[in-house]
């Protein structure tokens, strides 16, 4: 009986096509602030469809293999594809002593205490944390906080310091506790804002003055699997600390529920410093917004040609399902490649790092 | 010693205005309660709770107890008044008790009757003190609530769209899923048809990701009386399951009147004659609750009681807060009368009633049951009367009384093979969970396979290692809807105040430029009707006329298909486009027109796929020659075949549509239309296309062997006819449908494309 269903699967398909054009920008923006706003003016639009049809004339009759260079890698999951690029960038070294003083130096971390109480400490002669020991009012808050300190539980602080409010500076001076090899930098690209596969990984680590960018990139979803394997030990690694731009609203639930929908058991309770929040707190009403493209115009002053919108990645990577050509994962992958390098050095900006990741 | 319900009765038997209207009173004697026991007794505070309401088990409710405590399944269709929520209620609670980890999830097709159970539930987890953090979690449910209730709560009430919705975030339910142990479908008779085909595959959907979690729940129904409650459970739940429809409950007597206003001669329209048998109710001091057909006539006869206080109307179009204001004045007794549309029909708690009034015939013997059981007290008279429209649908139960009374009700029927709907939730599952054709077809049927690679083909699907995989760029439950309910709503605002809402059809039709719009008891006339922002706007009016819409109905082919000449009859399948165009009103004064107007509105349209044949020359040159009406013969030949149709395509009557003409533009001959009432198409006049011969024989032999003489609602009279049953020729559909039959069964049923 093969022929309703081959009319059941056109009939979907055109549902399918139809309703994708409409949500061009029909997004429920309820799922994924920020990232995906509703609105986008239609010039935009317009120039991203020219841009997917002269790739897929440019790009006409090419092998995947011929236009990424990257090579095949085996994990626990399957096979899938992996592109690596460098460029230059420096991140300060490790530096848990400064991490600790500026973590110490702030009394209103002990619970009860606010800025008039840590005032009047302070006029007292409790300059640190570690002078409360000695208070008998706040003495057990500050000997469990001088324990994570002294430990460098990175988590614990986080979370500590996170629940006052994640934007915190602070939370920056505590990263400090990590060489620069443990930063993960994610930025994932997918077909959608839930319930679909991710199509690209993006990992890139700050080692040796280099920004290393691995780039998982499926040649069909069904290597979706394989490449969750492939980030999960990077993942989680002792050490590793996670740096997205609105990860915790969108890349981190993300991954979870995929891995969620394979069966993968996987922990994830690294520390995860959100840049967007960061940027937010410093950059706030000084541009028209704070989302990666327009702080990576403002304040790093780099201008990207051809990009392509995020909000048609899906429709790009459903291009290339359907025909086969490469040609519209091209903008895709430097798209992702940017991202990261851009998050990097955005990263380094906020926390103030010497070299300002240039 | 008198009581209202007696005053009532006597007063029909005896007052000039209505007892030569009293066709036929058929009553049921009084009815004593049936107790039963239980092999093990309740939980000490489930116990407690009954003996503290005084409540023994009636047989049914012990029935329920027990099947369910032995791990089955059960179908509960014993009438409204019988405790049957409690019936499910005390075996669930029985268990979340006992098992403080358990959960259940009870489904509702409203949020409105899920609002109305939840306070019952919520009751019984009060004074029982078994704590269950009942709940609703629908498309109301503020996000900040939703992760607290899916964290704890162990009994969620929600509804089959939010279910659809909520199955792709599993993950977030794994704990309620992990422990679920019941699954309670409260009104399962609605989902027949093709909302029965998607519920079902709503609940396949639901076991499965269940036993992803290592969960085998166990399906309770609750439904109206069925011909067929087994066999219905089974399809719709995939499972078998126990029907208990003996009903221990006790009844007082009930007198059940046909009421015809045709039969003393009298020409006086339905809505008058009801207000009055309405006002003498209420006045003899019955709580009256009134069913009519339509939303205008609720209205009007409302209206009408307008002198009389404390009769209100009521319709799923209000505003949530008049409707359950409107509930809790008929339970209170503050209001005495309520007209309603069969909105209220569904189980939300109106309290008992001594009399129900039914305007016109609802169209199923479920529906006669469902409104009628609206009345009746444990002890003490009850009465139902149905009012008889014109139609000859009604009067022909008018005439044969006993036809009306041994009529069983109908089946329910729901097909699990519909290509389309099955797709659809394949797509949605695979985004769930990757499929494993051979994990899954016990969920999907043997031609899971076919599906999968027929996905793939078009690249929504991928094959991985683990399974299949969604891989649409699309999110599939958007894709997928669950009715063809459109979200094309109008406002209707008096001033800046927000009247109620209306779909698109009702808009046009009711609430057009000029149309005299009834609204709880005031009279409103349209001034003014803004298509781009869907809002309609009324001013008060003050006046004694009312509106009624002329439209006019077109069915046109947009392309043919697939087409079969068989025996000199050309039979087509294709894309059809019926249109509706109100094309003008008409203001009546007491029933009679006193002007016309003309309105410009564009046409309501809808694209679905039909199948359409002609009626050969000879055939028609023989209705002529017998004398008979062709257009007639056809109009009947119509119905019978939409009345057959169900058994062979296994659909609901209300899913196709039809129309008939003794000349059509794209045929230039007399044709007979039959379509999918949904946009798009659904696969009923596909199949139908592919069967027609059987299906035209069996309308045949139905009308030839009717016992009637001109017709009846056992062959040609339709329920859902839009002209009135008119012109129907009984002879003569006779004759074109043997003349078919005979035509179509000298080939086989191989069809050939064009």
């Amino acid at each position: 009986m093969a022929y309703p269903f081959d009319r059941a699967g056109r009939l979907w398909r055109t549902r399918a096509d139809r309703a994708g054009e409409q949500n061009a920008f029909g997004v429920n923006e309820r799922f994924a602030p920020g990232r995906w706003s509703p609105f986008a003016p239609c010039p935009d639009y317009d120039r991203t469809r020219r841009l997917r049809d002269d790739l897929i004339a440019g790009y006409r009759d090419r092998a995947f293999e011929d236009v990424f260079c990257g090579r095949e890698v085996a994990c626990p999951g399957g096979r899938c594809y992996l592109l690596e690029s460098r460029s230059v960038m420096d991140l300060d070294d490790r530096d848990p002593d400064r991490a600790a003083a500026a973590v110490l130096g702030d009394l209103t971390l002990v619970r009860g205490i606010g800025e008039v109480t840590e005032r009047k400490l302070k006029g007292r002669g409790y300059r640190t944390v570690a002078d409360l020991v000695r208070h008998p009012l706040y003495r057990r808050e500050a000997a469990r906080l001088l324990d994570s300190v002294a430990e460098g539980d990175v988590c614990n602080l986080v979370e500590w310091i996170g629940r006052r409010r994640r934007s915190d500076p602070l939370l920056l001076e505590v990263s400090r506790f990590h060489a620069p090899g443990d930063f993960i930098f994610l930025d994932i690209e997918t077909l959608g804002l839930f319930s679909r596969p991710i199509i690209l990984i993006g990992l890139a680590r700050v080692q040796g003055g280099s920004i290393i960018v691995h780039q998982y990139l499926l040649r069909s979803v069904d290597e979706e699997e394989a490449a969750l394997t492939a980030v999960l030990p990077a993942l989680e690694a002792e050490g590793a600390a996670l740096v997205t731009f609105n990860g915790r609203a969108f890349d981190l639930p993300y991954i979870r529920e995929r891995l969620a929908y394979y069966g993968i058991p996987a922990d994830l309770g690294m520390p995860h410093f959100d840049v967007l929040h960061f940027a937010r707190r410093r950059w706030r009403g000084s541009f028209a917004t704070c989302r990666l493209g327009t702080l990576e115009t403002e304040v790093l002053g780099v201008e990207r040609a051809d990009d392509v919108l995020g909000r048609m990645v899906p429709e790009f990577y459903d291009t290339y399902q359907r025909t086969g050509n490469p040609g519209p994962l091209v903008p895709v992958v430097e798209h992702n490649r940017q991202d990261l390098v851009s998050l990097a050095r955005l990263f380094a900006i906020l926390r103030g790092d010497a070299d300002g990741g240039a | 010693m008198p009581t209202a319900v007696r005053d009532f009765l006597d007063l029909l038997a005896t007052d000039p205005r209505f007892r030569e209207s009293v066709v036929h009173i058929e009553t049921t004697p009084r009815r004593e309660a049936r107790y039963g026991d239980l092999s093990r007794p309740l939980p000490e505070e489930l116990r407690a709770y009954c003996d503290g309401r005084e409540i023994r088990l009636y047989t049914h409710q012990c029935a329920a107890i027990e099947h369910l405590r032995t791990g089955e399944n059960i179908i509960i269709t014993t009438p409204t008044a019988s405790g049957k929520t409690l019936a499910f209620l005390l075996p669930v609670f029985e268990r979340l008790g006992a098992d403080p980890g358990a959960t259940a999830l009870f489904l509702y097709p409203t949020k409105a009757l899920a609002n109305d159970q939840v306070k019952v539930v919520r009751e019984l987890e009060r004074e029982s003190r078994i704590r269950v953090d009942a709940a609703i979690y629908d498309g109301d449910t503020p996000a900040g609530k939703r992760p607290v209730i899916r964290e704890r709560s162990r009994v969620i009430l929600s509804n089959p769209h939010e279910l659809h919705q909520v199955l792709a975030w599993h993950m977030k339910w794994s704990r309620f899923f992990r422990n679920l142990r019941f699954v309670v479908i409260d009104e399962a008779h609605r989902y027949r048809g093709v909302a029965g085909s998607h519920m079902a595959m709503l609940l396949r959907r639901l076991a499965r990701i269940a036993g992803h979690y290592g969960a085998h729940p166990q399906f309770v129904l609750s439904s109206a009386t069925l011909a067929n409650p087994g066999e219905f459970a089974a399809r719709l739940t995939g499972e078998e399951a126990i029907a208990i429809g003996e009903d221990g409950s006790p009844g007082g007597e009930k007198a059940f009147v046909l009421y015809n206003p045709s039969a003393g001669g009298g020409g006086r329209s339905a809505h008058w004659v009801t207000k009055d048998l309405l006002l003498a109710s209420v006045e003899s001091g019955c709580r009256t609750l009134c069913f009519t057909v339509s939303r205008k006539l609720a209205e009007l006869i409302a209206l009408r009681s307008g002198p009389v206080p404390g009769i209100s109307a009521y319709r799923a179009g209000y505003l949530p807060k008049d409707r359950r204001a409107i509930e809790d004045g008929l339970k209170d007794g503050s209001l005495r009368g309520v007209v309603t549309t069969n909105a209220l029909e569904l189980g939300i708690d109106v309290g008992s009633l001594d009399g129900v009034i039914i305007s016109g015939y609802p169209g199923t013997m479920i529906s006669v049951r469902q409104q009628a059981g609206r009345s009746g007290r444990r002890s003490g008279e009850s009465f139902a009367v149905l009012v008889a429209f014109a139609n000859p649908l009604d009067q022909y139960f008018m005439r044969h009384p006993q036809a009306f009374f041994s009529r069983p009700c109908e089946h329910a029927v729901v097909d699990t093979g519909n290509p389309y709907i099955l797709s659809g939730h394949l797509l949605c599952a695979a985004a769930e969970l990757p499929v494993d054709p051979e994990r899954d077809d016990r969920w999907f049927g043997p031609d899971l396979a076919g599906m999968l690679a027929a996905f793939e083909q078009v690249h929504l699907l991928r094959k991985a290692s683990i399974g299949w995989i969604y891989a649409g760029q699309e999110r599939a439950a958007d894709m997928v809807s669950l009715d063809a309910i459109s979200s094309d709503t109008f406002r209707v605002m008096h001033g800046a105040r927000l009247l109620e809402t209306m779909d698109r059809g009702q808009a046009y039709r009711e609430a057009h430029p000029g149309a005299i719009l009834l609204h709880r008891g005031e009279t409103y006339v349209v001034t003014g009707m803004d298509l781009e922002q869907h809002t309609i706007r009324v001013e008060e009016t003050d006046t004694d006329t009312y509106t009624q819409p002329l439209s006019t109905t077109d069915v046109a082919v947009v392309r043919e298909i697939r087409r079969r000449d068989i025996g000199g009859m050309q039979v087509s399948f294709g894309d059809i486009k019926v249109t509706e165009k109100v094309v003008g009103y008409t203001v009546r004064h007491y029933g009679r027109a006193v002007s016309y107007h003309r309105l410009d509105l564009p046409p309501l349209r809808l694209e679905t796929k039909g199948l359409w044949f002609t009626l050969p020359d000879r055939t028609a040159e023989v209705v002529a020659a017998e004398g008979r009406d062709l257009a007639g013969g056809l109009h009947g030949a119509e119905h019978a075949l939409i009345a057959v149709m169900p058994y062979h395509v296994v659909c609901d009557r209300h899913d196709i549509g039809g129309l008939s003409t003794p000349l059509h533009p794209a045929t230039g001959a007399p044709t007979i239309f039959v379509y999918d009432g949904y946009e798009g198409g659904i696969g009923l006049a596909e199949k139908a296309f592919a069967l027609l011969p059987a299906i035209v024989g069996t309308a045949h032999e139905l009308v030839r062997d009717c016992g009637c003489t001109v017709g009846c609602p056992a062959c040609i009279y339709s329920p859902k006819c839009g002209n009135q049953n008119q012109p129907l020729d009984r002879g003569a559909a006779v004759s074109i449908l043997g003349d078919l039959a005979g035509r179509l069964s000298v080939t086989g049923p191989h069809s050939s494309n064009p």
